[in-house]
């Protein structure tokens, strides 16, 4: 009795459920190969790395698929160079350690952003792919920060504050979730738009908006 | 033993009550064979099955028995055939653009709409 039911259960199952029959093997492309641009947007200024609230950013990006849904991803995130102005403080020759001069420096910063996912991608051999990743970032950011020496004057005493230049590079990681959608031209060339959001561990870090093209090979 | 059993009368009418409905639900294949037989070969057609799935393709071939159609898939896939009696309804479509091309019109559309806005912010400093 309790086989029948299985039996029966399973039955009901195939016949609720259409599958997809057919769905026939052919040949897919093992590899993506896209490029695309967007916009950086950093929440707000505790994620140190980024030195301004939204930038361009250049993507490159690498796919291999494992299986036909399942995909590993590799991607380099450029953006453009920009100066900032940072606040620093400058000792005082010649006056005790309580005296500090606060001036502007100039930063510039250029974080570089490389990142790795594991990629599913929903639908069989179709013209329209959404797909959704999840990775890490691991982002790296070089700073040269400037700030020429001067002479300031105080009750007519004339102190020198000495300038500096300092080169300095940071380097973090934080996960990210993205969700976008590979649709197709013809076989392999695609356009590809995709949202991007990074954690850190105060909740928001970044997201990405980009839009791009592709060739699958 | 009663509740089993009352399960499986209670499983059995739910399986053959929806076919039973679909039997009266579709129309007999010599209607899909007609529409075929009127078709222009290479007519982009949908093509919803009595098990479920719907393929949209194009019309190689209408023989008696069978409408032979090529999927269309982004790679590309066999020629399928397909009896009249598995048809539950047949359209004839209109092929429109790839997707691909869509989303390029929309970011064209879009960085138009943003570069219209730039020239016009543009004016008004002026």
């Amino acid at each position: 009795m309790t086989r029948t039911i299985r039996h029966l259960l399973t039955l009901a199952l195939t016949a609720l459920c259409p599958c997809t029959a057919l769905a026939q093997p052919v040949e897919l492309p093992r590899w993506d190969f896209g490029s695309s641009f967007g916009i950086l947007d950093s929440g707000h200024r505790e994620e140190d790395p980024f030195s301004d609230d939204e930038t361009i950013a250049w993507n490159l990006d690498v796919g291999r698929y494992l299986t036909p849904h399942l995909k590993l991803d590799g991607g380099l995130l450029l953006t453009r160079s920009q100066t900032v102005g940072r606040r620093r403080t400058a000792p005082i020759t010649g006056l005790p350690p309580e005296f500090s001069y606060f001036d502007w420096a100039l930063t510039t910063v250029r974080p570089t952003i490389v990142s790795g996912a594991f990629t599913y991608q929903f639908r069989d051999n179709e013209f329209v792919h959404p797909y959704l990743s999840a990775g890490v970032r691991t982002i790296w950011q070089a700073e040269h920060t400037v700030r020429v020496a001067q002479t300031v004057r105080l009750r007519g005493v004339d102190y020198a504050i000495p300038g500096f230049d300092e080169r300095t590079t940071s380097l973090i990681a934080r996960p990210f979730v993205a969700i976008g959608c590979k649709s197709y031209f013809n076989s392999r060339v695609f356009m590809r738009p995709e949202v991007l959001v990074a954690f850190s561990p105060s909740g928001y870090s970044h997201s990405t908006w980009r839009i791009g093209a592709g060739v699958d090979f | 033993m009663h509740l089993k059993s009352l399960l499986v009368c209670a499983l059995v009418v739910l399986i053959a009550v929806p076919g039973m409905h679909a039997q009266s639900r579709f129309e007999p294949p010599d209607v899909w064979r007609q529409f075929a037989e009127r078709l222009p070969a290479g007519s982009y057609i949908s093509l919803a099955l009595k098990n479920g799935p719907i393929v949209r393709g194009h019309v190689i071939q209408v023989t008696p028995d069978v409408l032979r159609v090529r999927p269309k898939k982004r790679i590309e896939v066999p020629v399928q055939d397909f009896r009249y009696d598995e048809i539950a309804s047949m359209t004839r479509l209109k092929e429109g653009m790839s997707p691909g091309s869509k989303v390029l019109i929309g970011v064209a559309i879009g960085a138009g709409a943003i570069f219209a806005a730039v020239l016009v912010l543009v004016a008004s400093l002026d």
